[in-house]
């Protein structure tokens, strides 16, 4: 060894540059030397939610690979890694002209053919008949792989890989990737925590959306081969949204749309095969990737196609069915015979699993009250834990028996644990499946009652408990129905009636702290703060923990008005969630979620500071917790604005530094955390502008071409990502108008136009946006400008 | 992952947990391993405590030993981190340590106590006054810096040694000097009037010289992991401080 102790200590900006020069390690930076002895990196190709892709050399075959390196997602489930390796072999074992061949899996990481082809998504919408022939031969390989079952389940645009035509008489070939990949998607484990998208949801189908794995077989792939088929006969997924759980939703919920409403020059008949592949019902759907690609074989040998428009009555019975919760107060009978039939089905399995069920039933209830009386004592992290182990019982269940009462159970228990989204869902799902589930559906009404129902929330909630009261069955507690009363009271206005109810649930469950809430929350909207006040104390104190404190904040927030009073509970919860998160890291919880939380509570107070520091603690003792470095970004980026208001132009340049670098660790974490993507962006944006002020123009233009770089990330990370668009549409016309200053028109309008594309792709997701709006106006003085000096 | 056959010998990957016979081999790889970073040490060291460079050189004398007879080291299991990491552990614990034994040698004595704060234990942290080090670089950053420059310091030292002997010398020189000259485009220039060397030829050295010192310093980090998926952690972490490489024009147009 040649080493030996270096004669100099270089500085900082020589070390620095020295680093820059070893960049090439980058590579190995996400792959590590995991080669499996034999391929050699050549560069990354690409990145997603699971992993990193490399080009590679198999140095013994001397031919050219692709290997995918596996890095799942935080939360992803303990047997993820052993599922992926299961799939993958699986999916070594299928041979096709379409598919991308799999030469060699491990836990870590899939040997793939490399396919010198760009992915489909760049293919122009144009040509329909080209698309139309290219998802044919995809539908046939897919097809070909559910033969020897193995299902794909996240096929979209980017993982088609397109082949360009050859010498001699080669033709374009269309090759399917990524098979054996397939997306977890049991309640969102995809989706990191803080929101944050690793993948996109655009191109799933209901069921993959409503996180019904039970449901999941090939039409979940025919779905992915109409959405594709979608998105590039009218350039656009079906569903788009800027908020992925919205997108979730709607994409569980609603229709896909026609694809002929969006290009009115479309064949009809492909419209009809893209509708049928995109039917909501799996049923309905085509039965298979193959009948898929006969029809589209049809379409392109002239022949007339299978598909249909579904007919008007079956539209009509959907239509009820999507709108039930609605129309459920004016009939809930006739609701019951429409979905008659999957009520019965269900019944056979209900009554094969009922004595199951029923120990599931006393099961819930028992951790119910558990996790009520830890949270009387104050061992919220006990609490959580107990609720925690009901919610996986629920699950094991639900993955052996789909009954609507083990997900109304689910749902029941998650809205303890303060999972209200995926409460929402579960509940929604038991409904759906059996309508005459009332006490699933007082559940959903109480839920909808908490916080700050919109009026459109809220009329949906006094549905739910209109029905659970109209029809009460010996399963819903005298307590429940008196608190459903109370709670619809209180939505309509009765707050007389509320009181009287909400005081009869005291009676009936002295210790209810929902009670007390309810009675706050009265009060509040009578005017009487110090009984508010007092009562929503009072509940907190019987109820640690989260499901309290968003109670009494959101009761303080629906009365903003009166201000002091709502502020203060509103302080108070967060000072008693810093006291909790304090008394645990005190007693002996060291854990960096323990330190994330009260870093979270000492932000709300503003004690920056403070939450800095548990921040960087949590960093220190979690390394690998992308969360806390995305965190601490925030915080960092927090300083850097109050710094910039107060003139301290080189503190808010550090600032903002120092919060590049988190997000960058999470991004080495985790890759394709699109919000880390474009925070750096927004943070280099931010750069620009003052290293600009501090008469530094050639790191500000470094850094705008760096902001660039970031915005592109996140958008490919998250296509449709709309914030990160609309970042990148300012990032345009930061650059036009440099441009502009630089007497370079050409160069100007070209941003200009980029700038247009991207808040065109803003304001078609969210069409009042007003920044947007702004933005164009912008644009177009900008454009004026140029003309009157032209 | 490839435990044993991809990391076998690495200095840390020798360093097994809880072996009895292997005390003596264990022992002399984290002497070797903890004696190249001596410098990131102090430099924490310094952060923490305050201290004179000199107070830190004992400091670290005494970390050393601490490691060894506190039984820090036997639990050190390097299947389950990077060094750098298992380090920044261990210097907390024993900054905590030494300055509760020193607190109680000064009790009573009218001393102000240690100043500890950032390091570890918020709790603890905020009971001692902030260090009165105008250079308030938290320690673990400041290990940190540190690590970077003793990394790209000592990859650079086998660069040379490696280059010498094959009598290329000025490979080595003209990357040093490239390295230490701010920015990019004049330091070509200013490396090759030095050097009497066409620009080419700067370009050419540099070029050769890239590729050894990556792998250089790829050794070095490979040192203190001991498996792939550290190895890639450790290297997006040091790699996260590098200078980027400015747009080709030095005009300063708009790139992208």
């Amino acid at each position: 060894m040649t080493d030996r102790p270096p004669d100099e200590t270089l500085p900082d900006h020589a070390v620095a540059k020295a680093l820059g020069e070893a960049a090439g390690l980058l590579d190995e930076a996400r792959a590590g030397d995991l080669v499996l002895g034999r391929y050699r990196l050549v560069r990354e190709v690409g990145r997603g939610g699971m992993g990193v892709v490399h080009e590679a050399i198999d140095l013994e075959l001397h031919r050219r690979v692709a290997i995918k390196f596996l890095s799942l997602p935080p939360g992803a489930p303990d047997d993820a890694r052993a599922r992926f390796l299961r799939e993958a072999r699986a999916a070594a074992r299928l041979d096709h002209e379409h598919l991308a061949a799999v030469y060699e899996a491990t836990p870590d990481a899939l040997v793939m053919q490399f396919i010198d082809g760009a992915p489909l998504s760049t293919v122009p919408i144009d040509d329909v008949r080209r698309v139309a022939r290219l998802l044919r031969d995809a539908a046939r390989a897919v097809h070909h792989a559910h033969e020897h079952g193995v299902v794909h389940r996240d096929l979209k645009p980017q993982n088609l890989l397109v082949e360009p035509a050859g010498p001699g008489d080669r033709e374009e070939r269309i090759v399917v990737t990524d098979f054996g990949l397939a997306k977890d998607l049991d309640d969102g484990a995809s989706l990191s925590i803080s929101g944050h998208v690793l993948g996109t949801p655009s191109f799933m189908a209901p069921e993959q959306a409503a996180a019904d794995s039970d449901r999941i077989d090939a039409r979940t792939d025919v779905w992915g081969l109409g959405a594709t088929l979608f998105d590039r006969l009218v350039g656009r997924p079906p569903f788009v949204d800027g908020d992925v759980l919205r997108l979730l939703r709607r994409v569980a919920e609603e229709d896909a749309p026609r694809p002929g409403s969006l290009r009115r020059d479309l064949p009809r008949d492909l419209d009809l095969i893209v509708r049928r592949a995109l039917e909501s019902d799996p049923a309905r759907r085509y039965p298979s990737a193959a009948a898929l690609a006969d029809d589209l074989d049809r379409f392109l040998t002239h022949r007339p196609v299978l598909a249909r428009a579904p007919s008007v009555a079956y539209r009509a019975r959907r239509f009820v069915r999507r709108h039930r919760t609605v129309v459920a107060g004016a009939g809930v009978a006739a609701l019951a015979l429409a979905i008659a039939g999957f009520v019965a089905w269900d019944e056979r399995v209900r009554s094969r699993a009922s004595s199951a069920a029923l120990r599931l039933s006393e099961e819930a209830g028992a951790v119910l009250a558990d996790a009520a009386l830890e949270r009387r004592l104050g061992d919220v992290e006990r609490a959580e834990r107990r609720l925690d182990e009901g919610i996986a019982r629920c699950r094991e269940f639900l993955d052996r028996h789909d009954v609507p009462h083990a997900r109304f159970l689910l749902g029941r228990l998650l809205r303890a644990r303060g999972e209200t989204e995926a409460a929402r869902r579960a509940l929604g799902r038991a409904i759906a499946a059996d309508p005459t589930l009332f006490e699933a559906r007082l559940e959903r009404g109480l839920l909808a009652a908490d916080g700050d129902p919109t009026p459109a929330d809220a009329a949906r909630a006094v549905a739910d408990l209109d029905a659970a009261l109209a029809a009460p069955t010996p399963s819903v507690r005298r307590v429940d129905l008196a608190h459903a009363r109370a709670e619809r009271a209180r939505l309509i206005g009765d707050l007389d009636e509320a009181r009287r109810a909400f005081e009869e649930v005291l009676r009936l469950d002295p210790l209810s702290s929902a009670a007390r809430l309810g009675l706050s929350r009265v009060a509040l909207a009578e005017g009487d703060d110090d009984a508010a006040w007092g009562l929503a104390m009072s509940a907190v104190d019987l109820h640690q923990g989260f499901g309290p404190a968003y109670l009494a904040r959101s009761s303080a927030r629906s009365d903003a008005e009166t201000g002091g009073v709502g502020d203060d509970v509103d302080r108070a919860v967060r000072q008693h969630e810093l006291a909790a998160a304090q008394q645990r890291i005190v007693a002996g919880d060291p854990s960096a979620a323990a330190l994330l939380r009260r870093a979270g509570a000492r932000l709300e107070l503003d004690d920056v500071e403070g939450a800095l520091s548990d921040f960087s603690t949590a960093v220190r003792r979690d390394p690998s917790n992308a969360t806390a470095h995305g965190q601490r970004g925030l915080v960092h980026a927090r300083r850097a604005a109050d710094h910039g208001a107060a003139g301290r132009l080189d503190d808010a340049l550090a600032a903002w530094g120092a919060a590049i670098e988190d997000w960058e660790s999470a991004l080495v974490l985790e890759p394709a955390l699109a919000g880390a993507h474009n925070n750096r962006g927004v943070a280099r944006l931010e750069r620009e502008r003052l290293l600009r002020a501090t008469g530094r123009p050639d790191e500000a233009t470094d850094e705008l071409a760096r902001a660039r770089e970031a915005f592109d990330a996140a958008i490919a990370a998250a296509p449709g990502f709309v914030v990160a668009l609309g970042n990148r549409a300012v990032h345009r016309r930061r650059t036009a108008e440099r441009r502009a200053a630089a007497l370079d028109e050409p160069g100007a309008r070209a941003a200009i136009a980029e700038a247009r594309a991207d808040l065109d792709a803003v304001l078609r997701a969210r069409p009042d946006d007003a920044d947007a709006l702004e933005e164009n106006e912008r644009l177009d003085r900008l454009e004026r400008a140029l003309d009157a000096r032209g | 992952m490839p435990a044993d056959g991809v990391f076998p010998s690495t200095c840390w990957s020798r360093i097994r947990p809880g072996e009895g016979a292997g005390t003596g081999e264990r022992r002399e790889a984290y002497e070797e391993l903890a004696r190249s970073y001596d410098a990131p040490i102090r430099a924490y060291l310094r952060a923490a405590l305050g201290r004179t460079s000199h107070d830190a050189d004992d400091l670290a004398q005494e970390f050393f030993a601490w490691t060894l007879e506190s039984g820090f080291l036997g639990k050190a299991d390097p299947s389950r981190g990077r060094f750098r990491v298992f380090l920044k552990v261990a210097l907390r614990n024993f900054v905590r340590d030494a300055s509760r034994r020193e607190r109680a040698v000064v009790r009573g004595g009218g001393r102000r106590a240690v100043p500890l704060a950032g390091v570890g234990d918020p709790d603890e942290a905020a009971a001692v006054p902030e260090p009165a080090d105008e250079n308030a670089e938290p320690p673990e950053a400041a290990l940190d810096r540190a690590w970077r420059a003793a990394l790209v310091g000592r990859a650079l030292a086998a660069l040379e040694a490696e280059l010498v002997e094959e009598g290329r010398g000025v490979v080595h020189r003209v990357f040093h000097d490239y390295l230490l000259a701010p920015g990019e485009g004049e330091s070509h220039a200013t490396v090759a009037a030095r050097h009497g060397l066409s620009r080419v030829d700067v370009q050419n050295h540099l070029q050769r010289a890239r590729a050894r010192f990556e792998a250089h310093l790829r050794r070095l980090v490979l040192d203190t992991v001991s498996n792939a998926d550290d190895l890639a952690d450790e290297l997006g972490w040091l790699l996260a401080a590098r200078a980027r490489r400015r747009p080709a024009d030095p005009t300063g147009t708009e790139p992208g």
